[in-house]
């Protein structure tokens, strides 16, 4: 138990500090970045299991947040307020079937190809979004009342702090559920997949099966956060929720924390997140506007030059210089070799 | 035997000729019928806007041909290119057509893409896939909102004369709109140019030896670094060039290079990566496409009509309608 403490201290001491964050500050719109991060980080990890673990760089992940998203809303709407956590298992249930019609021609491509023909099923998913307006509200969206009485069942609050647990416990949910794929059959498979395709599949692997697997196992966690987060903002609409810059953040958050790592996505939520969201509420009237996207841009482009094992494998650096400084250099040598 | 096989394969191919001509003039008695003979005038917008997307395209194909690299920001250079139109153009005389600044302008995108390649493009090239990618989706990022830093979120306006903005040529029943056909011919007379000068000049083909193999280009002598350059700033350049013929019909607004970044790499998919002659065929069948559904069936989606041609060809060609099979890895 205490050697797993002294190993994992950074991540504990992580989670201590967002559990206690809104008994200290009570800054409501900090607690309101932090559900964003929150909600993010549980989006990057869905997107690591796909994109990290596996290489197959998805852009089609806002498609299975609006999913989530849009199959609650309207069931809460126009079928007579039912429950969230009813609705999320229907959400992720067409979230599966999406994935195995996008994911089935999707994965017999390679490379870029992938990329691209997931940009084209987001694009045909949101314009069909847009076209059946009777049914889905458009491109204004659909909205409810939020913060009408506490309710659990119904994922309504009067303030933003229980629903910052509801995050944060689902945010952990997902770390947990990315731990277990890295140490499981999956994982290995997935980065025998990654590592080169042909040779994988020369081993008996039948690869297009099993990133399918892997592949719906990150739809359903993305259409589970989309069904929390609409419920937090009490609005959906496809020109914010289904667009391409929102699956582009959701990759990003993982690519930049650092891809196929458990914690690599809950920093890169924990960077650019608030990166956007203090730079959009403070540099709003410089120049023209856009000055904290174009900054979110110079971050990318700096990482990808720079650092491209993303932000953890600064961490990961700086946690090595201090074990070469307290144990000397041999005990680094002799770590590597292990 | 050989003979009779021949025979038995022509005719199904006859019948389905036979049924697409039928179907065609389905289409076309509807179309008299019903939208008062636009079949014409619908092939024709498609045309010409095709020939335009070729042109971008064709720069995209360029740079991933040479170094294999899939340029998420063309669009955003398609900006770059009508806002230093706009920019440029107050200094014209009122009125006159935009297209003389073609060569400051084509000149300025030279610049651009050279500083950027060096800069940033030249330190991922040959790093696996999702480093461009990522990479120049932060550029992406970047430009628009550096232009929206110096220009401001809002429409901007060319003020060309209205004899160009409005202008059109009668054919028959169809209308030919001036800018559009001008915009057509100018990115023919590109496309053409860039047959030529791969095939003729010194620095064309040693960027084809570079396409096919760079180490063997590099040990016959040829500078791969610079003929990396050269590619990079003429697809920059063709990118910077389109946005100048498209300045006349839209308005340039920040954002507004996304939508042609999918139509490009749309097309070049289509035709099969780093194959000049499927993005030519790309960028016309996108066109034409995009033309039939706005008109016949709805403006909204005319880009799930293009992605979902794209999926088509893609289920059934992995590899675009004219390329070749690679290993991965």
């Amino acid at each position: 138990m205490r050697a797993y403490a002294e190993k994992n201290v950074i991540p504990i001491t992580f989670i201590l500090l967002c559990v206690l964050f809104p008994f200290v500050i009570s800054d409501q719109y900090l607690i309101r970045v932090l559900m964003e991060v929150f909600f993010f980080a549980a989006m990057g990890n869905a997107w690591n299991i796909i994109g990290g673990y596996g290489k197959q760089t998805s852009w089609a992940s806002a498609t299975f947040f609006s999913v989530g998203a849009y199959t609650s809303i309207l069931l809460y709407t126009k079928c007579g307020e039912i429950s969230p956590w009813i609705s999320v298992i229907m959400g992720m249930g067409i979230a599966v079937v999406l994935a195995v019609i996008i994911g089935w021609p999707c994965f017999r491509m390679r490379g870029v190809f992938f990329s691209i023909a997931t940009i084209a099923c987001a694009t045909i998913f949101r314009q069909l979004l847009i076209y059946f307006e009777t049914f889905t509200g458009g491109s204004l969206g659909l909205s409810f009342m939020i913060r009408k009485g506490n309710s659990l069942w119904k994922l309504h609050f009067d303030s933003d702090i229980p629903f910052y647990f509801v995050a944060l416990i689902w945010m952990l949910i997902t770390a947990a559920i990315i731990a277990y794929i890295e140490r499981n059959k999956l994982g290995y498979y997935l980065r025998a997949i990654c590592k080169d395709q042909d040779a994988a599949e020369s081993l008996g692997i039948k690869s297009s099966k099993v990133k399918l697997q892997a592949f719906i196992i990150s739809c359903m966690i993305m259409s589970f956060t989309g069904t929390l987060y609409v419920f937090k903002t009490g609005f959906a609409d496809p020109n914010t929720l289904a667009s391409h810059d929102m699956s582009i953040r959701i990759g990003i958050v993982a690519i930049l924390g650092g891809m196929g790592t458990i914690w690599g996505p809950t920093i890169g939520a924990l960077i650019t997140v608030p990166l956007l969201e203090l730079s959009n509420a403070y540099l709003q009237n410089f120049g023209g506007g856009g000055a904290g996207w174009a900054l979110y841009g110079l971050l990318i482009v700096l990482m990808v030059l720079f650092k491209p094992n993303g932000i953890i494998s600064i961490l990961d650096d700086a946690k090595n210089l201090v074990k070469r400084k307290t144990y000397g250099w041999e005990r680094k040598q002799h770590e590597s070799e292990r | 035997m050989g003979r009779l096989y021949q025979k038995i394969s022509f005719a199904p191919s006859c019948f389905t000729f036979y049924l697409i001509v039928t179907e065609y003039l389905k289409i076309a008695d509807f179309a008299a019928t019903q939208k008062e003979d636009k079949m014409a005038q619908v092939i024709i917008n498609g045309m010409l806007a095709g020939g335009v997307y070729a042109l971008i395209a064709v720069g995209l194909t360029m740079i991933h041909g040479v170094m294999k690299i899939v340029n998420f920001s063309q669009g955003d250079f398609l900006a770059i290119g009508m806002y230093l139109t706009y920019a440029a153009y107050k200094f014209m005389p009122q009125g006159s057509a935009p297209y003389w600044l073609m060569i400051p302008v084509g000149a300025a995108m030279y610049l651009i893409g050279c500083i950027i390649f060096s800069t940033s493009i030249k330190k991922v090239i040959g790093k696996g896939d999702s480093n461009y990618i990522l990479l120049t989706i932060g550029l992406s990022y970047l430009i628009q909102n550096i232009i929206q830093l110096v220009f401001g979120p809002d429409f901007k306006s060319i003020d060309v004369s209205d004899s160009l903005r409005y202008g059109s040529i009668n054919i028959g029943e169809a209308f030919l709109s001036i800018p559009r056909v001008i915009a057509f011919m100018a990115a023919a007379v590109f496309v053409v140019f860039v047959n030529w000068f791969l095939s003729k000049t010194d620095i064309g083909r040693a960027m084809r030896a570079t396409s096919e193999n760079q180490v063997i280009a590099e040990s016959l002598g040829i500078r791969t670094g610079r003929v990396y350059v050269v590619a990079f700033s003429l697809g920059t350049v063709f990118a910077g060039i389109a946005g100048l013929l498209l300045s006349p019909m839209f308005l340039p607004f920040p954002k507004i290079g996304s939508q042609f970044s999918t139509i490009a790499m749309s097309a070049m998919v289509l035709g099969g990566l780093g194959n000049i002659r499927g993005a030519m065929v790309g960028g016309l069948v996108i066109g034409l496409v995009e033309s039939f559904t706005s008109t016949f069936i709805s403006v909204n989606l005319s880009q799930a009509a293009i992605n979902s041609a794209l999926m088509l060809v893609l289920i059934f060609k992995p590899y675009g309608l004219f390329g070749k099979k690679v290993r991965a890895s």
